[in-house]
C-alpha cells in the first residue's frame, strides 16, 4: 500500500503543470547568482557528468553553502542531508551513519578528488572531525549503490569531495575558531602559481577538543565518580583530528598527498558499567594517500585519465577498548588493543568518449594490490589483546598479513535516441584473489518529458567485500565470546565470509514549478542479501578472556555469517524556493521503512526514524551585512532493538534548532562566523549501538553547542 | 511485481511527451546568468501598464552560441513579471526592440556599431568576450578557475539609464570604459 501511495505521489508530481525551465536546467535554475558563480563550468564528478545527466540521485553542495551553513567537517554536512539517520558520538565511528536505510560506515565511500579514503580492507570509516570540508570546492553526494563506477563498498552511497583548484594568482587564507568543550579549530590554505603551467597548493586543518562531556546527561555515568586510581574520576574523551592536502600540478599532471587523522574517544556509545571513560579508551587511525594523476585529450571527443596511488591506513597501536573484566568492578581493568594496517597500491585508466549529442561512453580498468593486518589480529595471533609493538608486532605481522589483488573493468554507455531521453547501461566486473568475482550492472533512463521536469529511473546492483574487521573480529564479554578463525576452522574448515549484495530501484523526479521554486522527489527500493551478521554458533565456547586455570568460563560463542536479508523502501521530497531576492528557504521530508527479513518475520532495522523533516531559511544582507541561516530538524520515533528499554521497538524522536551567522562586510578580507547547534538545549538521545552482545538503549547527546571564529583571506 | 509495473507505466506515460535537449555546460551556465541578472536590474518605466503588458525580450545578435537553448530555458519563464521572448537579430538599430542583448564574440568587428545603436534604448548588453566590457558592454561574463564570473562597466551603467542593484555590483569585478572608446 505504501508503495502505491509513493507511486501515486510521484505520478501526481510529474503531471502537475509546470512553469518551465528545461529539466536539464533544474539543478541550476533554483540557485542564486552566487551559487551559480560557484559551479564548475565543466562537471566535477569522477567522469565529468552534469548533475542533471548523472545516472544517479545526486546532490551537489557548493562551497558557498558549505561556508554559509558552517559545515566545517563532512559530519556537519551529513547531519543536514535528506535520508540520513545517524548516531552521533558513536565511539570509533565518530558518527554511525545509515543512508537511505542502509546502515554502516563501511557501506558508503568517501572520495577526495576521486580517491577513496575508506580503509581498503573494508574496515569502517571513522568520520568525526577528521574529514575537513575547508578544502572543498564542492561536495557531490550520490545516493544508492554505484559499484559500476566505484567498485566494492559503493553500497549505500558515494561522497566525493572536490578540492579547490590552484588559482591563477597567489592566494592565502587562514581561519581560527573556538567553541564548546574547549574546541579549537584552525586551518590555512595557500595557492602558489609558478609560471603559466606549474602550481603548488597546501591545505591544512587541525581540530582539538576536550570532547563532549555527557556525565550530566544520564545517571548511568555517575559511576565514573567511583573510579579509583590509577583511573581518573573524570569523563575524558578528547579529540585530536587533522586533515592535510598537498598538491603540485604541472599542466595536466598532478601529484597529491592527503592525510586524515582521526583521534577521538572510543568510550562513547558503550556501557559505563564495563567501559572506562578515560582518555586511554581511544580510537586513532591515520590514512595517507599519495597519488599522481594525468589526463589528456587524445582527440576532441576522447579524454583519457590515468592515476596511480599508494594508500596507507594505520590503526594506531594505542587504539583500544579500555574495559573492566566484571561489570562495575573498576579495580580489575584491561586494555583490549586493536591493530589494523593496510598498504595498497592501486591504479586506474579510463577513457571518456563524448559522441554528443547521441552517444557517450566511459570505459576503464583498475588494479589494486593490498597487504593488510586485520584489526583483531592481536587476539587472533597472541590469544590476548596485547599492544601492536616490538616483538608482538613482528609476530602478528608474520602470522597474519593478508594479501589480496583486485582487478576490474567497467563500461558505461549513454545513448540518446530522442532529444528528451537518455538511456544508460553499464557493467563492471571485479575479480578478487580472495573473494568471489562479481559483475554488477546498472541500467537507467533520464527523461525530460516537459519543460521543468526531469525524470530518472535506475536499476543497479552493488557489492560489499567482507571486511577483515568482521572476518577476524574477536572479543570476550561475560555474555558471549567472538570465536577466533582457528576455532572456527576446527569445526568448519574453509569458513570465510563472502561478498554482501544489494539490488536497488530508484525513481527521481525534479520539477521546476516557477522561476523561484523547485521540488524534487526520490523514491527508492533496496533489496539486500548475504549481509554479514553476528550469529550464535555454539552455546558453550571457552571464554579465554574470563577464564583462569582454576576456573574455566564457558559462554555462548558467536561468529559472523552471510545470512542477512533486508528490504528498504523510502521517499525523499525536497522543496527549495526563493521568497525574495535576499531570502530563500528549503524543506525536506524523508520517509524510510527498513526491515530485516528473518525466518520468524520482519523486524525494523535499528536506529532509523521512519519520518524526518528538515526546514531552513537563508537570509542574506540582513542589516546590510549579515547572513543568517536558521535550521530546524525534526526526527520522528526511532526504531530501537533494546526491548527492555523500549518494548514496542521504538524510542521517542527529537528535534533540534541550529543557526549559523556570517558576515564578510565588517572588516576587509575578513569573514566572521558563528554556529549554534541545539540552540534550544533540547534533550537529544540517539538510538544505541550494538555493544558486543547488547544494544545500548540510547546514546545521549550534548545540549547547546557553539563555535565562533574568523577567517582572513588574501 | 505490481509496483514495478506501475513504475514502468509511469515512465512510459512521461516519455511519450515533448523533446528536450542536451547542451554544453559552459553555455548552460551562462544562459542561467542572463535570467539571474534581470533580478538585479530595473528598466525605466518597467512598472507601467504599457510595459508590463508586453513580453520581456532577450535578443541575440549574429551567431547564437547558446544553440537555441535560451528558447527552451525561458520559453515558459516570466522575467520582470512578463513572459519571455527570444529574438535573433542580424543587426541592431534604434527600432530594434529588446530588453537584454547578448553580443557574442563573433561580433567583435561590429561591436562599436552595435553599442551605439543599443545605447539609444535602455538595453542590458551582455557579452562573454575579453575586452568587450571595457569597450562599453554593461556586463561581460568570463571564466576563471573553471567558474563563471562577470565584470560590470560602471561608466556604461551610469549612461545606460538602467538601475543596477548594489548586490549585483558587489558580486562583480568593476571596470571602467577604456579611454580609446
Amino acid at each position: 500500500m505504501k508503495q502505491l501511495l509513493i507511486l501515486f505521489f510521484l505520478g501526481w508530481l510529474a503531471s502537475l503543470p509546470a512553469q518551465g525551465w528545461d529539466s536539464a536546467e533544474k539543478d541550476l535554475s533554483g540557485l542564486s547568482l552566487e551559487e551559480l558563480m560557484s559551479i564548475e563550468v565543466s562537471g566535477a564528478s569522477k567522469y565529468s557528468q552534469k548533475v542533471s545527466e548523472a545516472p544517479a540521485t545526486l546532490l551537489v553542495i557548493s562551497q558557498q553553502e558549505i561556508r554559509e551553513k558552517g559545515y566545517f567537517d563532512l559530519s556537519d554536512l551529513l547531519k543536514d542531508l535528506p535520508g540520513i539517520d545517524l548516531v552521533d558520538n558513536a565511539r570509533g565511528f565518530g558518527e554511525f551513519y545509515t543512508i537511505h536505510g542502509i546502515e554502516g560506515n563501511d557501506r558508503f565511500l568517501v572520495l577526495i578528488d576521486g580517491q577513496k579514503i575508506n580503509p581498503v580492507s573494508g574496515t569502517f570509516l571513522s568520520v568525526g572531525n577528521s574529514i575537513s570540508l575547508r578544502f572543498a570546492r564542492q561536495v557531490e553526494v550520490l545516493y544508492g549503490p554505484a559499484s559500476v563506477m566505484y567498485g566494492a563498498d559503493a553500497f549505500s552511497g558515494v561522497i566525493n569531495i572536490i578540492s579547490e583548484k590552484p588559482s591563477a594568482s597567489v592566494q592565502a587564507a587562514a581561519y581560527l575558531s573556538y567553541g564548546s568543550a574547549n574546541s579549537i579549530d584552525a586551518g590555512a590554505e595557500v595557492f602558489i602559481p609558478s609560471g603559466k603551467d606549474l602550481s603548488f597548493s597546501l591545505m591544512v586543518r587541525e581540530y582539538r577538543s576536550d570532547g563532549p562531556d555527557l556525565s550530566g546527561k544520564d545517571s548511568v555515568y555517575d559511576v565514573i565518580e567511583r573510579y579509583n586510581p590509577p583511573l581518573r574520576p573524570e569523563f575524558e574523551q578528547p579529540v585530536d583530528d587533522h586533515t592535510i592536502l598537498l598538491r603540485s600540478q604541472y599542466r595536466n599532471l598532478s601529484l597529491s598527498w592527503y592525510r586524515q587523522q582521526f583521534d577521538e574517544g572510543n568510550g562513547f556509545a558503550q556501557y559505563p558499567r564495563s567501559n572506562i571513560f578515560n582518555k586511554e579508551n581511544k580510537w586513532k587511525s591515520v590514512i595517507d594517500i599519495l597519488w599522481t594523476e594525468y589526463s589528456a585529450d587524445l582527440a576532441p571527443e576522447i579524454r583519457m585519465s590515468a592515476n596511480l596511488a599508494w594508500v596507507s591506513h594505520v590503526q594506531d597501536p594505542e587504539t583500544q577498548f579500555y574495559k573492566t573484566r566484571q561489570a562495575y568492578n573498576y579495580n580489575d581493568t584491561f586494555h583490549q588493543y586493536l591493530t589494523g594496517r593496510d598498504k595498497t597500491i592501486r591504479s586506474g585508466l579510463s577513457f571518456l568518449y563524448h559522441g554528443r549529442p547521441a552517444f557517450d561512453l566511459i570505459a576503464g580498468m583498475e588494479a589494486e594490490h593490498t597487504s593488510s593486518i586485520p584489526p583483531y589480529a592481536n587476539d587472533q595471533v597472541l590469544g590476548t589483546s596485547l599492544k601492536f609493538e616490538g616483538q608482538n608486532a613482528r609476530l602478528i605481522e608474520d602470522a597474519l598479513t593478508i594479501k589480496e589483488q583486485r582487478y576490474s573493468g567497467f563500461l558505461q554507455a549513454t545513448l540518446r535516441p530522442a532529444q528528451n531521453l537518455d538511456l544508460i547501461g553499464g557493467i563492471r566486473y571485479d575479480y578478487s584473489s580472495r573473494y568471489s568475482a562479481t559483475a554488477n550492472p546498472r541500467l537507467g533512463l533520464i527523461s525530460r518529458p516537459w519543460p521543468g521536469t526531469t525524470v530518472k529511473l535506475f536499476y543497479g546492483t552493488a557489492f560489499q567485500a567482507p571486511s577483515l574487521f568482521l572476518q577476524y573480529e574477536q572479543f570476550g564479554s561475560v555474555g558471549g565470546v567472538m570465536l577466533s578463525v582457528d576455532e572456527l576452522q576446527e569445526t568448519n574448515p574453509g569458513w570465510k565470509l563472502e561478498n554482501q549484495k544489494i539490488q536497488t530501484w530508484q525513481l527521481s523526479i525534479d520539477r521546476q514549478f516557477s522561476e523561484k521554486t523547485v521540488v524534487n522527489a526520490v523514491a527508492y527500493y533496496h533489496l539486500l542479501d548475504d549481509l554479514i551478521e553476528r550469529v550464535r554458533y555454539t552455546d558453550s565456547a571457552y571464554n579465554k578472556y574470563f577464564s583462569t586455570p582454576e576456573n574455566p568460563v564457558y559462554s555462548p560463542g558467536f561468529r559472523n555469517e552471510n545470512v542477512g536479508k533486508q528490504e528498504i523502501q523510502g521517499l525523499d521530497v525536497s522543496l527549495k524556493t526563493n521568497f525574495l531576492p535576499w531570502l530563500s528557504g528549503y524543506g525536506t521530508y524523508s520517509f524510510t521503512h527498513a526491515v530485516a527479513k528473518r525466518a520468524d518475520g520482519e523486524v525494523d532495522i535499528p536506529r532509523i526514524a521512519r519520518n524526518k523533516l528538515w526546514l531552513g531559511l537563508t537570509a542574506r544582507d540582513v542589516f546590510g551585512f549579515l547572513t543568517i541561516i536558521p535550521r530546524y530538524k525534526w526526527v520522528g520515533e526511532i526504531s530501537n532493538r533494546n526491548k527492555t528499554a523500549f518494548p514496542d521497538g521504538f524510542q521517542s524522536g527529537y528535534s533540534s534548532f541550529d543557526m549559523t551567522l556570517e558576515t564578510r562586510s565588517l572588516i576587509r578580507n575578513t569573514r566572521i562566523f558563528a554556529r549554534f547547534d541545539n540552540l534550544l538545549n533540547a534533550k537529544i538521545e540517539h538510538s544505541g549501538l550494538y555493544d558486543q552482545v547488547f544494544y545500548m538503549p540510547v546514546v545521549h547527546q550534548p545540549g547547546l553547542q557553539f563555535r565562533a571564529g574568523l577567517e582572513l583571506s588574501y | 511485481m505490481k509496483k514495478h509495473s506501475l513504475l514502468i507505466l509511469n515512465l512510459i506515460l512521461l516519455l511519450a511527451l515533448k523533446p528536450g535537449f542536451a547542451q554544453k555546460s559552459e553555455y548552460e551556465l551562462k544562459a542561467h546568468f542572463l535570467g539571474k541578472f534581470t533580478h538585479y536590474v530595473d528598466w525605466p518605466g518597467s512598472n507601467s501598464a504599457d510595459d508590463t503588458a508586453r513580453t520581456f525580450i532577450i535578443g541575440i545578435i549574429g551567431d547564437d552560441p547558446f544553440n537555441r537553448q535560451l528558447e527552451k530555458i525561458y520559453q515558459s519563464v516570466n522575467l520582470k513579471g512578463r513572459p519571455t521572448e527570444i529574438r535573433y537579430f542580424d543587426r541592431i538599430d534604434g527600432d530594434s526592440r529588446c530588453d537584454l542583448l547578448f553580443i557574442p564574440a563573433t561580433e567583435k568587428n561590429r561591436l562599436k556599431k552595435i553599442l551605439k545603436a543599443a545605447v539609444q534604448n535602455p538595453i542590458l548588453t551582455v557579452s562573454d568576450s575579453p575586452g568587450f566590457a571595457e569597450a562599453g558592454v554593461l556586463i561581460n561574463l568570463y571564466v576563471e578557475n573553471n567558474k563563471i564570473g562577470f565584470e560590470i562597466n560602471l561608466d556604461a551603467v551610469n549612461k545606460s539609464g538602467l538601475a543596477f542593484d548594489y548586490r549585483l555590483l558587489k558580486l562583480a569585478r568593476i571596470i571602467r570604459t577604456r579611454q580609446d572608446n
